[in-house]
């Protein structure tokens, strides 16, 4: 049952189809995408970006916020800086693995932070879909 | 692993505070604010001969699944539009975190 009943046309004659034509001549793989939100202390953004674009995320939107809490929470998780960089991305679900990891690292290594994606649903049009996820034709 | 939700609330300007301490209250550990500016109703602007100042803050919040119902309850109690902080919250389902723990 899985695969889907397509029901012929016969109406249209088979032959009218040009048996050379070929619609591709290069086969992408096609990947969903994932809405990227990395929340890190203020003026650390531009490691984050480094990380992003080692995994084919072709574009970061920065914003700056601030964080919310009490003092005392803030110096007993070491988030003692209130200023926060906001770095909205999109990546490719299959490079979610790998990025999580960097990311964790970085977090432990250098800014605390908070990191997490969601899930895309839809996308208007293929050139906006190969512009988020930074696809490019081979030989350019 | 604990599946989590973020909540996106955006609430007239000063009210961040409100939603931040209904959603601590629930269980939520922190929250991210930032700016942004709202884009309702211009004829109300002119019909009162003068801008209303739209300046929202937009609240995020990363909460575990079980509690987020609680968190959204306390958040439209505090700052919903009934009151005077006219605020929305929705929430969205996250499917990696990192750093949260």
């Amino acid at each position: 049952m899985s695969k889907k009943k397509v029901a012929s046309n016969p109406s249209l004659p088979v032959e009218s189809k040009p048996e050379t034509f070929k619609s591709v001549d290069r086969v992408q793989p096609l990947s969903r995408l994932k809405f990227f939100i990395t929340i890190v202390n203020h003026n650390h953004y531009k490691e984050v970006l480094k990380i992003l674009k080692n995994h084919e995320s072709g574009l970061g939107f920065i914003t700056h916020g601030r964080g919310t809490g009490t003092k005392e929470i803030y110096d007993l998780l070491g988030l003692s800086d209130v200023h926060k960089d906001i770095i909205f991305a999109v990546v490719k679900a299959d490079q979610i693995e790998t990025l999580k990891k960097e990311i964790g690292a970085f977090f432990v290594k250098e800014s605390k932070g908070i990191a997490f994606a969601i899930d895309i649903s839809s996308v208007i049009g293929s050139s906006i879909y190969k512009y988020l996820s930074n696809t490019r034709p081979t030989g350019e | 692993m604990e599946k989590h939700e973020l909540i996106i609330c955006i609430v007239n300007n000063g009210f961040t505070d409100l939603v931040m301490d209904a959603a601590r209250k629930e269980g939520a550990r922190g929250g991210t604010i930032f700016h942004g500016r709202g884009t309702g109703n211009p004829d109300m602007e002119k019909f009162f001969g003068f801008s209303i100042s739209p300046e929202k803050e937009i609240v995020i919040i990363l909460v575990e699944e079980a509690i987020k119902d609680a968190v959204l309850k306390a958040i439209n109690k505090a700052a919903g539009l009934e009151t005077n902080g006219k605020g929305i919250a929705f929430s969205l389902p996250v499917s990696d975190t990192v750093g949260v723990n």
